[in-house]
């Protein structure tokens, strides 16, 4: 998952970003990393970003190695801790957009 | 700080006051294999560089891309002053809001809450993912109308049977269409029950204005 929302401009500070973000998908075992632009918000990525971009995922991969195999987070510590929020609210979203299309089905009538 | 103010002629700051130093990126579509390729490719970056200002210019980093492309960074100092006088400062063509403003408009002008189903416009590679995820989601999309600029700004065509789920009301913010690149917008609903058989289209007639700008 790329940093979107948390990318101001500042490409350089970006990269980073993107390089904590390849870290935290390697280490938590992902098999699809979807590489985040170091100009993304700015333009269209250039051959250079997209050329940048990969060197630091391949990096990230190479030097966290297997990481991802002895990473174990408290069981009740802060990172479980937040992806029990994450996911209740996501469940709770997922309720209310049910909620919302209720009331608009089954009441128009058919054609155009 | 003091002695350069809002005032005066400035030149870019590398290490020390009015070095010039800058640092810039760019592609070449030139190759870099072997020696002099390489040669080639870094004299091609310093060309640039020269044209660019820069004097003295050096190439700090050359990857090759591809057979075909090289990717530099080049440290040069630029003679090129800055006249802080004759800055011009450009007027944004558009509002910018806040939330809050937002909101507010959206309360005077629609008078209840914004329902967003799913929608984008465009052709950036944003809508391309949008698209992809709205797809991969199973809700197959149409285009329901298509911008007319030769009637005007903001004329629009609605096309044959267009098919939406519910009816909404809003504005479509959007760039102004251009004949080079039609404006075209996608809605796409989902709805849960009803099998779809249910379901009537609301969308402005041929010719309705699309509100915006």
């Amino acid at each position: 998952m790329a940093p979107t929302r948390h990318m101001t401009g500042n490409a350089f500070a970006g990269y980073l970003l993107d390089a904590f973000f390849n870290l935290a998908g390697v280490m938590t075992g992902q098999s699809i990393l979807l590489i985040g632009m170091m100009t993304e918000g700015i333009h269209t990525p250039f051959l250079s970003d997209r050329d940048l971009a990969l060197e630091n995922v391949r990096y990230v991969r190479r030097a966290a190695g297997r990481l991802a195999g002895s990473f174990r987070p408290e069981p009740d510590g802060f990172v479980a801790e937040r992806a029990r929020q994450v996911l209740g609210e996501a469940i709770e979203l997922l309720r209310a957009g049910r909620r919302l299309l209720q009331p608009a089905t089954g009441t128009l009538e058919a054609g155009s | 700080m003091s002695q350069m103010g809002t005032q005066g002629v400035v030149r870019p700051y590398g290490d020390t006051t009015g070095d010039g130093r800058v640092q810039v990126s760019f592609t070449l579509p030139v190759p870099f294999g072997d020696e002099a390729e390489r040669a080639l490719a870094e004299g091609a970056a310093l060309q640039l560089a020269g044209k660019m200002g820069l004097d003295p210019a050096m190439v700090v980093h050359a990857k090759g891309m591809g057979p075909d492309f090289t990717f530099f960074i080049v440290y040069g100092r630029v003679g090129h002053l800055v006249d802080l006088s004759a800055v011009t400062v450009a007027e944004r063509e558009f509002l910018v809001l806040p939330a809050a403003e937002v909101n507010l408009r959206i309360r005077s002008a629609l008078g209840r809450k914004l329902v967003v189903v799913g929608a984008c416009i465009g052709t950036d590679a944003h809508t391309v993912g949008i698209d992809a995820i709205l797809n991969v989601k199973g809700h197959a999309a149409r285009v329901v109308c298509r911008a007319g600029p030769a009637r005007g700004d903001s004329a629009a065509t609605v096309l044959a049977e267009p098919i939406v789920v519910v009816t909404a009301t809003g504005t479509v913010v959007c760039r102004r269409p251009r004949p080079s690149r039609p404006l075209s917008i996608g809605l796409r609903c989902h709805c849960t029950e009803g099998g779809g058989e249910h379901a009537e289209v609301q969308v402005p007639g041929p010719g309705d204005a699309l509100r915006g700008r």
